[in-house]
């Protein structure tokens, strides 16, 4: 396997198998970068996995570091291993590395969006995880994943919302989130429901922070602003409503949105109906 | 050591390691399932969009009217009569915060007509609807805005009858009415409203 490198080099690479047979990553880092001296070393594909290994463990330390240059380190060694074309064992070893960056972005992608909510890096780390997870497996199929992600990151938004309505950005975040679960699951309750309830949200929020002092002419918008959502809204609930029409958060929600459209018959016909699934009719 | 042997080594170290990864993958994985089906029952809860808006229209109301010299001493009555708790709340944060002019806001409520309250403003709610002929007749010349939420009260002696159009809250306007309460007025009002005369 190590034909093209001379017994110097070999001896460098053992070298970086002993520390990290010691578990002593500072150690295999000295040997590894020792090694990549030579240009012999820099031409075997296993030399490069052994650097990518060494580099993957030091990355180690920065898992939620987007910016780990040791993990991007590691994953240009990855790349420039494959290029020279190893050995199958070797091959699907760095493979194996690959898989468990792609992880550490996944895991990335969720950290950043619920510990610092930043949702723009989250996704560029979901992005990485797809790409160099595609790359060990050309066949995955990423929609379950990406329904995982969406939903996820739509309910976040949407509970993040719903507690605090004066964040009107993270009710656009959640909106567009679940609009991308519901173009690759329209029949997903969960972020059908979810959108209703953003969407009257936004409606309420509108007259709830309105001053009393606000003029006619103004209210009129308001009130045309805020009949527009609770119009978007509707349909998502009903949709819910269809999908499970004893789901007593859809009904209660419908009373609502119809009560806010000043739809007192349709207001009063789910609460009967809210009244009966409660009694289990 | 071989490179086959070393290999092994790289390979056993790194699939155990993978291992625990895998395990942390799991329980986010788990956490973003959990907050998906868990997510709550945002709706704002305890909120009557529809009294909020009345309110604000109550309280434009008072800017577009002239009340006669004798009330214009003492507080502002707004007086409701009918059930409409969400309303009282609206109007209630109303009163404690704004003023007519000097003058503060008071606002009352009772399940009937009560001719004796000498309201600057009685709001008559739909299921009280009846009391607004009584009330048309008691109040006449006293200066009192007579308000109603009914089919054709405006028609009927309410200077302001609220309305729904296109899910919208809008509302009817009688300057005759207003006129025979003993107000005063202004055309700018009347470009706002529906007006029935």
């Amino acid at each position: 396997m190590l034909s093209s490198v001379s017994f110097a080099q070999y001896d460098k690479l053992e070298r970086v198998m002993e520390c990290i047979k010691a578990k002593d990553v500072n150690c295999a880092k000295n040997a590894v970068d020792s090694a990549f001296m030579s240009a012999e070393v820099r031409k075997d594909a296993q030399a490069w996995y052994y650097r990518a290994f060494v580099y993957f463990e030091l990355a180690k330390k920065e898992k939620f570091n987007y910016y780990s240059a040791y993990r991007d380190t590691s994953l240009n060694s990855i790349r420039i291993s494959n290029s020279l074309k190893p050995e199958p064992p070797v091959k699907d070893a760095t493979n194996q590395i690959l898989k468990k960056h792609s992880e550490t972005y996944y895991n990335m992608c969720i950290k950043l969006l619920y510990d610092s909510l930043n949702y723009d890096r989250s996704q560029a780390a979901y992005k990485k995880y797809k790409e160099y997870y595609a790359a060990v497996d050309s066949t995955v199929d990423f929609k379950a994943k990406d329904i995982e992600y969406y939903s996820g990151v739509g309910s976040h938004f949407a509970d993040l919302f719903n507690n605090n309505n004066a964040k009107g950005e993270f009710g656009e975040a959640g909106k567009l989130a679940l609009m991308k679960v519901l173009e690759l699951d329209p029949k997903n309750v969960s972020a059908t429901f979810n959108l209703g309830i953003i969407y009257y949200n936004q409606g309420v929020n509108l007259i709830n922070s309105m001053d009393l002092d606000t003029p006619l002419d103004k209210l009129e918008v308001i009130q045309d602003n805020s009949t527009k959502l609770f119009k978007q809204s509707l349909p998502f609930m009903s949709k819910v409503y269809q999908l499970d029409p004893k789901n007593q958060k859809a009904l209660e929600s419908l009373r609502q949105i119809y009560q806010a459209l000043n739809d007192t018959e349709k207001s009063l016909e789910f609460n009967k109906k809210l009244e009966d699934a409660k009694k289990g009719n | 050591m071989d490179r086959q042997g070393a290999n092994a080594i790289f390979v056993g170290y790194c699939g155990k390691d993978f291992a625990t990864e895998i395990g942390l993958a799991r329980l986010l994985k788990y956490l973003v399932v959990i907050v998906v089906i868990t997510s709550s029952f945002g709706f704002v809860q305890n909120f009557d969009t529809n009294a909020k808006i009345k309110a604000v229209f109550l309280y434009n109301f008072t800017r577009y009217f002239e009340w006669p010299s004798a009330k214009k001493t003492g507080n502002f009555i707004i007086h409701v009569v009918g059930k409409n708790e969400a309303l009282m709340k609206e109007l209630t944060k109303m009163a404690e915060s704004k003023t007519v002019g000097n003058q503060k806001m008071e606002v009352i409520n009772t399940p009937e007509f009560d001719p004796k309250a000498k309201p600057h403003m009685l709001f008559l709610l739909p299921d009280v609807s009846k009391s607004l002929s009584d009330a048309t007749s008691k109040l006449k010349g006293k200066g009192a805005l007579i308000i109603a939420e009914n089919k054709d009260a405006a028609k009927s002696g309410a200077a302001i009858n609220f309305v729904i159009i296109e899910n919208k809250q809008k509302f009817e306007y009688s300057k005759n009415s207003a006129v025979k309460a003993g107000l005063k007025t202004s055309e700018d009002f009347k470009a706002l409203a529906i007006a029935v005369d």
